[in-house]
């Protein structure tokens, strides 16, 4: 049978793999691949942690401190987990340089979800307007991809958002803080669907509430921040095993894809990696290649591969990411309680506000915090460490953060593209972004309905200290190369095969020709099971 | 264009600390012999432009091809320390003759030899290492080779071997001192030595010509060894003259036997019997390298002993006042370890001006101004230096597991004592505010006007 190239072990690659193995293919998956560290006490809840640790201080705030954040840091609320750091590491090889986008990449096994955060949303019908698919061929793929990651989610108000498909487990238990938010909803409901167009209920997420083949249940043991430690929560990395128990698949890692060559016919004969220990130029012959390493990567080989045959530095429009903002919250109601931090730590809760059009209604999701780093939190208040230290601990329990997502579409203004070197020898990825005209308005009209609606809910949104996030930070990117029902240059068929070259597909986000406000990654896995069951 | 560059003695002191400042982007190639790898050559190794040839310098058909690629040579390796004699010739001065004939074979541009200020002593008598390294150097002269021979003084740096050598001196309970010690030494820090060699290689500097590369200021080197005491031990600093010349001799007849045995070599007391200085210093003249002085040199690369330096030991008391402020227990040892090493790491006072200095000060007076200056920062001066120790000290109480309750818990009081407490601190909070504009708004504004240098920061360091 036909042999098959996969650039990229992420969430899209792993799960076209699995399904083209299935089918019987041989494979062949190059990647970067920098491994995760061993986990350390895996029996423990995050409280246990700390004892079990023999250098806690380096577990949570990194060798050289890097996850300390000091006052004039920026506003972020938790700095990134030290141990989770391999997953952006960046090999010498790949370079960028971006105007209006704060990008980030990762060359690690399992790719960007394995620091993710879970959420699992299918598209609706508008939603996928401009696909060239509707909901109803797109489902049996949602149902594949639903049983093998393990998800689990509510029929509650967010049906009006998001559809429902087989394969969702019940939803995990909720924190004390979620069942007090979902439950006040439930009171005010209506006025709130009247008034606002707000709607909330469970998120759905890539977490088993049961136990299922040889991983396990949620155990609410907290750590989810620095990395499940069980296999509860779901990352691309366990497909990347199921995928390796396969005779056929061969995972090549260490190796850096930095273009492919194509005859006359624009035939992809080959791709050129690169050793990254060694810098050593290695060449795999092709028949079927396909792209998998996230958008900006794959677009980057696009680019360079176009680059080395003719010399020419092309753009390629339309990138797309979630504007996104961060908004702290404090429920009146929780005030004084206990904070438990051995509970599911990423959202619980999920919000939407209706639009005038429904394609671009916004999507919010709330964690309320408990076992994330509290000095970030403990220095935003207006009072001396100290006092600041037993306001803390009588707050925490109330303290929440929303996470508000904006769609976006595909713009000319917005393009990756080369910047090469003056005598040619190296390239660098190169980023464009401009948000679009009245943005600003979109977003104050949203936060003010959050602000209204939480505050119907019992909590207080202090809009003034609402962190808007830099484009590139919420890493949904897409769009670069779109499925067009139309053969143009730098666009794909329906079947994510490249209109440019005939034996070439994208799995990733690359074909992506709209980005809802919901977060891609389900709807990326699933469109890649599509391209595998469909297109070979 | 850009240069290919051999270097030998790859993995030495003044190589290693060189392979980690290069800039391999400047260089078409760079080929490094050396008889065993280190993590520097490893890291580099997955650079296209760079190869590490592992072999002996006698062994020149393993090396012949990259030198016939070279456009430059550096010339590093050398046996240095306890040895014999004859090995000091057969690797020092063969093995640089080796070198050189295969060099002028490959036709190399220059030819750069990195000798010792030992070749400039007058006094040598038993000092074999550097009898071989004038023997190499007249070698070189004599070979037909542009060249240029650098004689580093006294390298002083992170571990350096005889930085090593002298603390381990300055030591010990009574710290011998051979001579009357007024000879006089010339340090140079290690990373102004690897600058002056880039830059030689780089521009084709001082072609055919033997200069000298020294620090900046001369001391005598009991004054040195003085210095070292102070920088690095708490005890008091006893010191013994011994004759030089009577140890010399013993030490010559017993090396014949004992070399293993014996803790230093007749030659290296040279330093005690030789000046070690350079009238010029030609690198470093109108050419804008850096040349460290000595004060910094010493405080780059000694490092303390535990709670020798003042401000070490007030770091330790810092951290116990902080612990017991914000949570009211003490420290234990881990837990302070971690203080000074995330005081380190965060490099907190590196912009501290007069303000935060007093800031420091007064607070570390005790508990009450450590409270005024809480409250004054919180509102007037988020970002100041004392606010950054304090939160450092929280994020590692936080995660501490004799500490992460006390930082996050709740107050189980019934309502009305709740309130009470409120009430407290909020009174106590605008209490301290009041006194604390008091105490540090003129020093604010005498801060805000001068915004002159920044010295004064030391004045947290208490006397
Ligand atoms: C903090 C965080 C939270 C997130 N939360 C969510 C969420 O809740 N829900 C959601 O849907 N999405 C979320 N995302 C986004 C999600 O992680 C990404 O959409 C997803 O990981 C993209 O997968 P991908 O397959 O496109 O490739 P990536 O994850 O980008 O992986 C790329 C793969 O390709 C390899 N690769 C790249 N370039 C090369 C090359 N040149 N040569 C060889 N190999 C290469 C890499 O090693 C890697 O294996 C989150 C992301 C982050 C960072
Ligand atoms: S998902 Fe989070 S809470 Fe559940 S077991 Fe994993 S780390 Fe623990």
């Amino acid at each position: 049978m036909d042999q098959i190239l996969i650039v990229g072990s992420g969430a899209s690659a792993v799960h076209f793999a699995l399904t083209v193995l299935k089918k019987g293919y041989e494979v062949t998956m190059l990647d970067v691949g920098y491994e995760r560290p061993e986990v350390l006490c895996p029996e423990k809840n995050i409280d246990e942690l700390k004892e079990c640790l023999k250098d806690p201080v380096d577990y949570f705030l990194g060798e050289n401190f890097e996850s300390f954040i000091p006052p004039d840091y920026g506003a972020e609320y938790y700095g990134f987990p030290p141990n989770k750091n391999y997953v952006l590491h960046k090999p010498r090889q790949f370079d960028f340089s971006s105007s209006g986008f704060a990008p980030l990449f990762s060359f690690a096994q399992g790719g960007l979800a394995e620091v993710w955060t879970g959420g699992v949303y299918a598209l609706n019908d508008s939603e996928l307007d401009d696909f060239p698919f509707s909901f109803k061929e797109l489902l049996p793929y949602y149902n594949e991809v639903a049983e093998r990651i393990g998800m689990n989610g509510a029929k509650d108000d967010m049906l009006t958002f998001f559809p429902w498909h087989e394969n969702l487990m019940e939803p995990l238990n909720p924190d004390y803080h979620s069942s007090m938010l979902l439950s006040s909803y439930a009171r005010k409901k209506n006025y709130l669907n009247n008034k606002f167009g707000f709607y909330m209920g469970r998120s759905r997420v890539a977490t088993l509430s049961h136990d299922r083949n040889d991983r396990k249940a949620c155990t609410y043991s907290g750590r989810c921040l620095w990395g499940c430690p069980n296999g509860a929560f779901y990352t691309p990395s366990l497909t990347l095993q199921e995928c390796k128990k396969y005779s056929a698949f061969k995972y090549v890692s260490g190796m850096y894809v930095s273009y492919f060559k194509y005859n006359k016919q624009n035939h992809i004969t080959s791709v050129m990696a690169e050793s990254v220990q060694d810098s050593t130029l290695h060449e795999f012959p092709v028949n079927k290649l396909v792209l998998a390493a996230g958008t900006a990567s794959s677009s980057k080989i696009f680019l360079e591969s176009v680059f080395r045959k003719t010399g020419e530095v092309i753009k390629l429009t339309g990138l797309m990411d979630n504007r996104q903002i961060l908004v702290p919250f404090l429920n009146l109601k929780m005030i004084g309680k206990e904070c438990k931090r051995d509970s599911y730590q990423y959202h619980q809760v999920a919000f939407g506000i209706k639009t005038a059009d429904s394609r671009e209604h916004i999507h919010g999701q709330v964690t309320t915090l408990k076992s994330a780093l509290i000095h970030p939190i403990i220095q935003s208040f207006t009072l001396d460490l100290k006092t600041s230290i037993f306001a803390f601990g009588n707050l925490h329990s109330a303290l929440g953060v929303i996470n508000l997502n904006f769609h976006d579409v595909r713009r000319d203004e917005n393009y990756i593209s080369l910047n090469v070197d003056r005598d040619f020898s190296r390239t660098a990825l190169l980023i464009n972004y401009k948000p679009v005209d009245g943005e600003k308005a979109v977003m104050e009209g949203a936060m003010n309905v959050v602000k209204k609606a939480f505050l119907k809910l019992g909590c207080i949104v202090p809009v003034k200290m609402a962190h808007i996030r830099p484009m590139g930070a919420s890493v949904h990117y897409a769009g670069t190369i779109p499925m067009s029902e139309e053969k143009t240059a730098f666009t794909a068929s329906k079947y994510c095969q490249s209109h440019d070259f005939n034996n070439l597909y994208f799995v990733d986000g690359t074909t992506f020709p709209f980005l809802p406000a919901k977060q891609l990654t389900l709807t990326m896995m699933a469109n890649a099971v599509r391209v595998a069951e469909e297109a070979l | 264009m850009k240069k290919s560059l051999f270097i030998t003695g790859a993995t030495g002191y003044i190589g290693t600390r060189l392979l980690k400042k290069i800039n391999l982007d400047q260089y078409e190639n760079i080929f490094c012999l050396g008889r065993k790898d280190n993590d520097v050559i490893n890291s580099l190794s997955e650079y296209n432009n760079f190869k590490f040839i592992k072999a002996d310098l006698s062994d020149q058909a393993s090396y012949a091809q990259y030198l016939n690629s070279s456009d430059a040579v550096l010339h590093l390796a050398a046996l240095t320390g306890k040895a014999r004699p004859e090995e000091y010739f057969r690797v020092n001065s063969r093995g640089t003759e080796i070198l050189l004939e295969q060099c002028k074979r490959s036709n190399i541009k220059h030819f750069i030899f990195v000798s010792s200020i030992a070749a400039d002593f007058k006094d040598i008598e038993g000092y074999y290492y550097a009898h071989s390294k004038i023997a190499a150097e007249k070698i070189i002269e004599a070979g037909g080779l542009t060249y240029t021979i650098v004689r580093p003084t006294m390298v002083i740096g992170e571990n350096s071997p005889i930085l090593e050598s002298l603390l381990k001196l300055a030591k010990a309970p009574v710290v011998p001192i051979f001579g009357n010690g007024r000879t006089k030494v010339q340090p140079v820090y290690i990373d102004d030595i690897v600058g002056c060699i880039l830059s030689i290689i780089d521009n084709s500097l001082f072609q055919n010509q033997t200069l000298t590369i020294a620090g900046p200021e001369q001391i005598t080197i009991e004054g040195f060894i003085r210095r070292l005491h102070e920088a690095s031990y708490r005890k008091k600093l006893r010191m013994l003259h011994l004759p030089v010349r009577s140890i010399a001799k013993i030490l010559l007849f017993l090396e014949k036997f004992l070399l293993k045995f014996l803790p230093f070599t007749a030659g290296q007391l040279a330093s005690f019997t030789n000046d070690g200085i350079a009238d010029r210093n030609p690198c470093f003249e109108g050419r804008g390298l850096k040349s460290t002085s000595m004060n910094e040199m010493l405080a780059l690369a000694v490092r303390p002993e535990k709670g020798a330096v003042r401000n070490e030991s007030d770091l330790m008391a810092e951290c116990e006042l902080f612990t017991n402020y914000l949570i009211g227990r003490s420290p234990d040892e881990y837990i302070q370890a971690k203080y000074l090493q995330g005081h380190a790491a965060a490099n907190l006072e590196k912009d501290a001006g007069l303000l935060d200095a007093i800031l420091i000060r007064t607070a570390n007076s005790n508990s009450f101004f450590l409270k005024l200056a809480d409250v004054y920062t919180s509102i007037f001066y988020r970002n100041a230096v004392l606010r950054k120790k304090l939160l450092l000290m929280l994020a590692i109480l936080e995660c501490c597991k004799a500490t992460y309750h006390e930082v996050d818990k709740v107050s189980n009081s019934s309502g009305i004592i709740f309130g009470i407490r409120l009430f407290q601190k909020a009174f106590i909070f605008l209490l301290s505010l009041f006194i604390s504009i008091i105490i540090f708004s003129p020093f604010r504004l005498y801060d805000a006007r001068t915004k002159g240098p920044r010295a004064s920061a030391e004045l947290w360091t208490k006397s």
